[in-house]
């Protein structure tokens, strides 16, 4: 067990740096419109998503002051969850769904 | 053995030992019954011996745990059981209570009686007298353990141990409880079956397995503490709610089917937790025990368990699965491997440990209880890839092309004749290990 | 850095910020909600017609205001830590009081778009989606008020530990929600 070892500045520059990746996530999620994503958007959208949360492991979470062994690991976790998040709505590009437009 | 009353112990294993045999001799009857159905029919119906086979395994595993307990908890305490009068009490009590619920069902002499007839519900079936015995069974323990704990030391593995009986009981009192509509009736039933083998038995089981890693590796306990916290609540997270995936099918709202499908598909992980633990004790702490076959057990057991109970119960725990396998020879499957692997394996890794100290010797037939152990995993094995092929089968027929249920089952009799012969196989395992571990014992040198 | 008696008892897991046991904590909510999101995704595959109309009817900016609630509440949280270990037990206290008062707010926004959903504009949406998107938000922000309890109790037997562990638990509710959101409103 350790404790984590944080400065206020960083703290702040982390919540800025969320924040403004929160305005991206609204962007690249056009929250103003009802209309679908194009894939090159919802990969970003889903990218910003798992940065932001890597974000908060690493610097909220005091994941950073771990081994980078576990610091791949939960990189690799996400990785993992989007890429397969953004696969499975790709999906429906696939011709076997009927309605190839979502 | 360090504690004059841990001898307690002994009884309690003799008597599930007596039990385990009867209840797969009655296993080897029905699946002969099911490939000569009118064997003994006039006798004593299918439906009996399968009564009889299912409460003797789960009478038979209660008592391996209290023997265990009994066993195990003088060790951690550092003192001894508070009462070992209240200990024999306890096991005539369960005895009695067995021999009853045997002679309710063989004879159904009360039918419909409140109090003496049997109750019907699978694996609930004993009469309410019995019931009630078990329960002031399981009072009595709990008192008797419970107090040991309290006036002596207090460790990780009699918390994790004493948490899970208490859960044992609990959840227990459920099987009083039975709506007069049948989708409450199934979901108090569930409370039961589902919460004690996927909840609090597990805890039971990391417990013993705790323990065995202790006495067999070099391991400081430290670090098996933190092993056995991490399992217990991996076991708890996923397995409480996991009783959803039997909440699909039976008029409970459509969200189990997510809740069931998604908490259940990770109860995989705390059987994987206990396989990386008990093979990285033994690898790390390689201390050469003297009694190999209780390593054997052990290393085994997390493995069976983690097929028979993650893999299994895993491959028809998905909702749209389930749809088409529920109440199918898979099912069948996955109940024995996963009972036999996680429940019967551990309650024999505990034996075979415990068993030279009980009698005072030293490991003794170290070599037919290692045979006992391939010819029963092995048969035990092999029984669930025929059921798992047989189960595939029957899916596919009545539940895809919709053939009707005995015509599909007349297509499976091959299958059903190799499940006989593993069985065959696994009883004499299970014979020989009685034999290896209270037959003939080698003097203490 | 105060080091704890069995330090290193805990295996790899000892490398990790706070008590090793909100890690696995953390690990596992992370698999349930990732397990849940994919069954969201594929659910979606089957009916998208369905889906991005009932993903229409959410009120999308509330989420996203949500969102900003919630990382701002973590940000507190962690001045929260960062004073206590200085010994700054009052202030950690403010500051575990400002990060639990954003969640409230974050449960007050949460509470309007579901008395929105079930008075006004539920009909005719895909079922599923119904199912998911109580199921999962819901069980989410059954973790909100599960973390407010625990700020609580944290502020209250205030050591550095308790206080490490407790903003564990409030800062993994936080990457959850940043998680899900884009994925239940937004992906569409
Ligand atoms: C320790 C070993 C064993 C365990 C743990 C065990 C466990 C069980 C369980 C839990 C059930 C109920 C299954 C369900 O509800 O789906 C069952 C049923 C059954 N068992 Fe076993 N059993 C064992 C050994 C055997 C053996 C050796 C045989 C011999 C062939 C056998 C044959 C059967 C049969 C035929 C049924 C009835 C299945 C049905 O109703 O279709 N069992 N057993
Ligand atoms: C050691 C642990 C376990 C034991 C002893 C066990 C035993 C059993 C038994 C005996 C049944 C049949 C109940 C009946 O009579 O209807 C059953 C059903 C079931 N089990 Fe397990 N199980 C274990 C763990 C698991 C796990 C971890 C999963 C999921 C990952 C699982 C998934 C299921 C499912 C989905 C059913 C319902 C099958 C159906 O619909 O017919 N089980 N289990
Ligand atoms: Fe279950």
């Amino acid at each position: 067990m350790k404790h984590t070892r944080t400065n206020r500045a960083g703290l702040l520059r982390t919540w800025a740096i969320l924040m403004g990746l929160s305005l991206a996530t609204m962007l690249a999620g056009r929250v103003n419109e009802n209309l679908s994503l194009a894939p090159l958007w919802a990969m970003a959208l889903l990218g910003v998503a798992g940065l932001k949360a890597r974000l908060i492991l690493g610097r909220f979470l005091g994941l950073r002051h771990a081994s980078s062994d576990w610091n791949s690991a939960f990189t690799i976790l996400l990785v993992i969850l989007q890429v397969s998040l953004l696969a499975a709505f790709l999906a429906l590009y696939l011709p076997v769904f009927h309605s190839p437009t979502p | 053995m360090k504690y004059q009353s841990q001898k307690v112990a002994f009884w309690y294993f003799g008597a599930a030992m007596a039990l385990f045999a009867i209840q797969v001799l009655v296993g080897a009857i029905m699946g002969y019954i099911y490939v000569a159905p009118n064997f003994m029919s006039e006798l004593i119906p299918f439906n009996i011996f399968r009564m009889l086979h299912t409460n003797a395994l789960i009478v038979w595993l209660l008592l391996g745990f209290f023997g265990a307990a009994y066993y195990l908890i003088p060790e951690e305490a550092e003192r001894d059981i508070e009462s070992p009068m209240l200990a024999y009490g306890q096991l005539i009590l369960l005895v009695v209570g067995t021999l009853g619920a045997v002679l309710t069902y063989v004879f159904n002499f009360a039918e419909g009686n409140v109090v003496f007839g049997q109750q019907g519900r699978e694996f609930l079936e004993q009469p309410l007298w019995v019931k009630l015995g078990i329960i002031v069974a399981a009072l009595v323990f709990l008192y008797n353990i419970t107090m040991t704990v309290l006036k002596g030391r207090k460790t990780a593995v009699s918390n994790v141990l004493l948490l899970g009986l208490w859960g044992v009981a609990l959840f227990f009192l459920f099987s009083l409880y039975n709506p007069g509509n049948l989708s409450l009736d199934k979901m108090y039933w569930w409370y039961v079956v589902h919460i004690w083998v996927e909840g609090v038995w597990e805890l039971v089981m990391a417990a013993i397995l705790a323990f065995l890693m202790l006495k067999l590796t070099g391991i400081d306990r430290e670090i098996i503490e933190k092993w056995i916290y991490a399992i217990v609540a991996l076991a708890l997270f996923t397995g409480l709610l996991g009783t959803g995936h039997h909440y699909y099918w039976i008029g409970t709202p459509g969200y189990w089917q997510w809740i069931g499908s998604v908490f259940s598909a990770l109860e995989i992980v705390p059987f994987l937790a206990m396989v990386v633990f008990a093979f990285m004790m033994v690898w790390k702490g390689g201390r050469d025990h003297p009694n190999k076959a209780a390593v054997l057990w052990a290393l085994g057991s997390t493995v069976l368990a983690f097929f028979g109970a993650g893999v299994w119960g895993f491959m028809h725990t998905l909702a749209p699965v389930n749809f088409y396998s529920h109440g199918t020879q898979i099912t069948a499957a996955h109940g024995h491997l996963a009972f036999f692997g996680a429940y019967v394996s551990m309650n024999l890794a505990m034996i075979t440990y415990a068993m030279p100290y009980l009698r005072k010797s030293e490991p003794y037939n170290q070599i037919s209880n290692m045979i006992s152990f391939w010819l029963m995993a092995g048969g035990m094995s092999f029984m669930t890839i025929t059921l798992t092929f047989a189960g595939i089968i029957q899916t596919h027929l009545q539940r895809v092309n919709g053939e009707d249920f005995m015509s599909v089952q007349e297509q499976l009799g091959v299958f059903y004749w190799m499940r006989l012969g593993s069985g065959i196989v696994f009883v004499i395992g299970a014979l020989l290990f009685i034999y290896a571990t209270f037959g003939p014992k080698k003097v203490r040198a | 850095m105060q080091g704890h008696k069995n330090a290193e008892s805990w295996g790899p897991l000892s490398s990790l910020p706070g008590n090793p046991m909100i890690w696995i904590l953390i690990l596992s909510e992370l698999m349930v909600f990732g397990v849940g999101l994919m069954g969201f995704v594929i659910a979606r595959d089957i009916d998208p017609v369905g889906f991005a109309k009932s993903q229409d009817s959410l009120n999308r900016l509330a989420g996203a205001i949500n969102t900003m609630v919630l990382i701002t509440s973590g940000l507190f949280a962690a001045l929260a830590v960062e004073a206590r270990a200085r010994d700054n037990v009052q202030t950690s206290r403010w500051w575990l009081l400002a990060a639990g008062s954003f969640g409230v707010i974050f449960l007050i926004i949460k509470a309007f778009e579901y008395r929105d959903k079930i008075l006004h504009n539920s009909a005719g949406l895909n079922e599923n989606f119904l199912t998911l998107y109580f199921l999962l938000t819901g069980f989410h922000a059954a973790h909100v008020v599960m973390g407010l309890v625990i700020l609580f109790i944290v502020g209250w037997k205030n050591n550095l530990e308790n206080i490490e562990t407790g903003t564990a638990f409030w800062h993994m509710v936080d990457l959850i929600w940043v998680l899900l959101f884009p994925v239940i409103y937004l992906l569409r």
